[in-house]
């Protein structure tokens, strides 16, 4: 078979990076298997301990994933630069109180059983909600599946491998250090892939300067497209910048994110770590705007992700296009890592344990953790067939989701006293059922999005229910 | 700590959004910087505490 362009720009040298990246972050996990073997809270939050460079590595890592990579630059190639403006920096500011406050409450004030997302639902509203949210929060790890596929495609394009097994391989990677070390391993792990990933994204801005001059070397192409290409609003319409928006509040609900407020030493590493996260992905969520004009100004005949890569592989010279290939594994498998983590965590502690009552001691806890990671792993492999037709939108929807079912009980248990037990478990019932019924009769109507609508409600239903003593 | 942190968040997203609403050709190497050094920055400053931490306070393990 001929080599597509793609292909041919691709060397040796990008091979033996990629190929050494993997055994590399395995032996790191293996290195730190000793630290996961004093209990749970050592397995799962890495004994609360985590120093600050390394709470800022993987909160940056985990928090930052391949879609933030590929399915960015794909939405900016649609919307042009406007996604800067809708999504990157209304997330990175309407973050700030998850840094400042939110994070901190969690780590300083909730007793010490409770370390996951329903944990926290179960001690602020009574035992229903937090089962109830034990089951429903697993829909986030759908988008798992996304971030292996982006991998998957992209060494399809750029060396022609099939994609089933590349995700496979990836998995078995991740499974290795995560089942063996938990969170000590998956934060260390993590802190290099932050390394990688920004230095990849250095990098590739840097050579982009070279190839296009700046701004200026973009706009003649993309103004005769479509000028609003490159105006802050774009074409979208208020009902979907609103949603954007909302969807920029998903990592108040996100189980990785209280997991690793639980892990850090304390609540003031929180604020310095999560801030620094927040200006450090404006910066690499910046460079995947410009990758999405470059390849849009430069390739509008192609696909989409396929004009991305060419422009990432015209604009990088041999050796860098690996580190950039290594920053995009590095992306999916640290928040692959994360989600395994929690996810087998919810469904031992709150499902099997809490739930369906089966009694287990710590150690227990630890070994059947070490069962359901694999099994999580098998299902996420499976999921990336849910996204064979494009990922652009997975984190808009399924994040859009867990923003508006979960923002209210979430964020406002933590911040209000007057919160109630049925304030708590209404919100959420009525907030799944009004979500479901909107996406699936009202939203194919009108130019109202589900997540957007389910906020607003969700919202007034928290606060009609809040005491009023 | 916090309030110096927020401060360069400040800057540094005034400086973006400004760049790109006018289409400012410094962003470009700006975002080389930033990306560039932050990470190695990090893993410095991990490397460089724990090798103090294993040493404790006097050259002797602690």
């Amino acid at each position: 078979m001929q080599p597509t362009p793609l292909q041919e720009l691709w060397t040796g040298w990008d091979s033996l990076i990629l190929l050494a990246y993997f055994p590399a972050v395995a032996a790191i996990g293996y290195v730190y298997r000793t630290r996961s073997k004093e209990g749970l809270a050592q397995f799962i939050l890495a004994g609360r301990a985590l120093p600050l460079p390394i709470l800022l590595g993987t909160a940056f890592a985990s928090w930052y994933d391949t879609w933030t990579i590929m399915g960015q630059a794909e939405a900016v190639w649609e919307m042009g630069m406007a996604l800067l403006f809708i999504y990157i920096l209304p997330t990175a500011i309407f973050r700030v109180p998850l840094a400042l406050w939110i994070g901190p409450i969690f780590r300083d004030r909730m007793p010490e059983h409770v370390y996951t997302l329903p944990d926290l639902l179960g001690h602020l509203y009574g035992e229903r909600t937090g089962k109830l949210s034990s089951v429903l929060i697993l829909i986030q790890l759908v988008y798992s599946g996304a971030l292996l596929f982006i991998v998957a495609e992209a060494i399809r394009l750029v060396m022609g491998f099939p994609i089933m097994p590349t995700v496979i391989v990836c998995a078995l990677v991740v499974l290795f250090y995560t089942t063996l070390s938990g969170l000590w391993a998956t934060a260390v792990t993590d802190l290099f892939q932050f390394v990688v990933m920004t230095s990849a994204g250095g990098l590739l801005v840097y050579f982009l300067w070279q190839a296009f001059g700046g701004f200026s070397g973009l706009a003649a192409s993309l103004d005769a497209q479509d000028p609003s290409l490159m105006q802050p609003g774009g074409h979208e319409s208020w009902p979907s910048i609103l949603a954007w928006c909302v969807t920029a509040l998903a990592l108040y609900t996100s189980p990785q994110s209280y997991q690793r407020f639980g892990a850090a030493k304390r609540g003031k590493d929180i604020q310095v770590a999560y801030l620094l996260v927040l200006a450090l992905g404006v910066a690499y969520g910046s460079v995947m705007v410009i990758v999405g004009l470059a390849a849009r100004a430069s390739f509008p005949e192609l696909a989409a992700s396929e004009g991305i890569w060419r422009v990432i592989m015209e604009a990088l010279p041999a050796g860098a296009r690996g580190l950039f290939l290594v920053g995009l594994a590095s992306a999916a498998m640290s928040t692959l890592d994360t989600d395994l983590l929690w996810g087998s965590t919810v469904i031992v502690k709150n499902i099997v344990h809490e739930i369906f009552g089966v009694e287990m001691t710590e150690e227990r806890m630890v070994r059947a953790n070490r069962i359901a990671i694999p099994i999580l792993c098998g299902f996420l492999v499976l999921f990336t067939r849910l996204f064979e037709e494009g990922v652009a939108r997975a984190w808009y929807y399924v994040g859009g989701f867990s923003a508006a079912v979960f923002f209210f009980p979430v964020v406002g248990g933590l911040v209000t006293a007057r919160r109630s037990e049925r304030s708590g478990w209404l919100t959420l019932v009525l907030g799944l059922t009004f979500y479901v019924g909107w996406q699936a009769f009202i939203a194919p109507r009108w130019d109202i999005p589900s997540n957007f609508a389910t906020f607003l409600v969700s919202g007034a239903v928290f606060f009609a229910l809040l005491r009023r003593d | 700590m916090p309030k110096a942190t927020l401060l360069f968040v400040a800057v540094q997203t005034f400086l973006l959004s400004f760049g790109f609403v006018y289409q400012k050709d410094w962003v470009f190497p700006l975002l080389a910087v930033i990306n560039g050094l932050a990470g190695p920055i990090a893993l410095f400053v991990w490397l460089t505490s724990s090798r103090r931490r294993s040493r404790g306070p006097h050259g002797s393990p602690d």
